[in-house]
């Protein structure tokens, strides 16, 4: 298995979880549920943080601060 | 939630109940009148709600262009939505027929707007609208799926996406 530039794994892992942060209020429904246009690809390719699932790293407060520091906008969410 | 309209000026059937003042002695002519104008009323205030929804949803629209006007929207590289997209999705939206329900909007990472019917989590329809005529789209129903390209001439709704 190749690894990407980030030293990442090409493939995602079963011990991997993703995120991704969202800016726009739009990409949520009226019931919170997120719209699926918030996970569309733009050229077949879309970007998501990946995280460990049973490390310390996965804390909720530790992926904010990792949204805020590479997708900073003050109204951001994260799914 | 769909709205029948069809049937609103129909004088077939007595009112259930007399509004205060009228009773069931009126005449056969004075009867008829009443209702038509009851219809009228009806249709009136069902005309205010259908085309009032469908203006909310062009106004939604026009906030959530803005909203996305500039490159990078996202924060992950997304175009901005273009007034050519807008005024596309304004025409698709006032083009469809009463009997559908009006979809949820979205904006997608290419610069298009996204319409969405989900009535339930294994029955969705998506439809992609941008700056070129094609209408891209995709359906989930049960255990089938399927997606397409339509052609949209900005005069009809394309046939192949109201049979889907």
């Amino acid at each position: 298995m190749g690894l990407l530039a980030s030293g990442l794994t090409e493939y995602v892992s079963d011990d991997e979880s993703l995120a991704r942060f969202l800016n726009s209020s739009r990409l949520f429904n009226a019931s919170g549920q997120v719209k699926h246009a918030a996970l569309l690809p733009r050229n077949g390719e879309t970007s998501v943080f990946r995280y460990p699932v049973d490390a310390a790293i996965n804390s909720e407060k530790e992926l904010w601060e990792t949204g805020e520091k590479f997708c900073p906008r003050e109204d951001s969410f994260m799914e | 939630m769909p709205v029948q309209l069809t049937a609103l000026l129909s004088t077939d059937s007595a009112p259930t109940q007399w509004p205060e003042g009228l009773s069931n002695s009126m005449s056969e002519s004075g009867l008829a009148s009443y209702e038509i104008k009851e219809s009228i009323t009806q249709y009136s205030e069902e005309s205010f709600a259908l085309f009032g929804s469908r203006n909310n949803l062009i106004a939604e629209i026009y906030e959530m262009s803005e909203e996305c006007a500039k490159e990078n929207w996202d924060g992950y590289g997304a175009v901005p939505i273009s007034i050519t997209t807008i005024w596309n999705t304004e025409s698709f939206i006032r083009l469809l027929p009463v009997s559908i329900s009006l979809p949820e909007i979205a904006p997608e990472p290419d610069g298009s707007i996204s319409l969405d019917w989900i009535p339930g989590r294994y029955r969705t329809f998506s439809l992609s609208i941008g700056e070129s005529n094609q209408l891209a789209y995709a359906w989930l129903e049960g255990s089938e799926r399927g997606h397409g390209v339509a052609r949209f001439d900005f005069q009809v709704i394309p046939g192949r996406i109201l049979k889907e």
